[in-house]
């Protein structure tokens, strides 16, 4: 990823990715990255396109006072905004991001649910878990 | 991530508006004690109505969205 954010890849550090991924399916393998739903705001205008879509699109979670895009954050540089997987056109929306960089990075599929990062373990239970090989060392909600 | 997750509580400054949804009369002993721990405020508006009523269908809606 280039900057923590969405749809993309560090064009520098992995610029093999999409021939890597050829390699992995010649393989009979797959490549399924995580994805976030958490887009970035903050990027120089023109240079990040599922945020700039989401905006003409209109289909991010508003700030009820504002109307604008409600801003948080969460991996991104700055600021995140999330999609409103209510709105009648995030299918469109959703889709064309996915396509776009699929058409760089051959992805089979995306993992969409990913541990809260703020989770705090209870040190006896993290205990347990490096105690025992049976306990993963993170479990999904 | 998507609970959804934010690292913020609500806004940049922590805070939500002074609002019924944002700080409801009662509030369930959630983690963090209120509603905007960790997430977007729940007065935040989405084409579905208020966060607030669809905070939990985050997650199965952008299954839903991202499998179509």
């Amino acid at each position: 990823m280039q900057n923590q954010n969405d749809f993309t890849f560090d064009t520098i550090k992995f610029a093999q990715l999409p021939q890597f991924v050829k390699k992995l399916h010649a393989r009979g393998m797959h490549y399924i990255p995580l994805v976030d739903p958490g887009i970035s705001a903050g990027e120089p205008l023109g240079t990040y396109s599922p945020y700039e879509l989401g905006l003409s699109e209109n289909i991010f979670i508003k700030d009820s006072l504002t109307g604008k895009p409600f801003i948080g954050k969460v991996w991104n540089p700055n600021s995140t905004v999330w999609p409103d997987f209510t709105h009648p056109n995030i299918s469109h929306y959703w889709m064309t991001n996915f396509d776009e960089f699929h058409r760089q990075v051959e992805i089979d599929g995306a993992w969409i649910v990913s541990p809260f990062p703020n989770e705090i373990q209870p040190t006896n239970l993290l205990e347990k878990r490096i105690l025992s090989p049976n306990l993963p060392t993170h479990t999904s909600e | 991530m998507n609970e959804v997750s934010n690292f913020w509580d609500g806004t940049h400054n922590g805070l939500c508006y002074n609002s019924t949804y944002d700080h409801p009369p009662y509030v369930p002993h959630v983690e963090g004690g209120k509603l905007n721990f960790k997430t977007i405020c729940p007065s935040s508006l989405q084409y579905g109505g208020l966060h607030y009523n669809l905070h939990n269908l985050y997650g199965t809606l952008e299954t839903r969205i991202t499998s179509m």
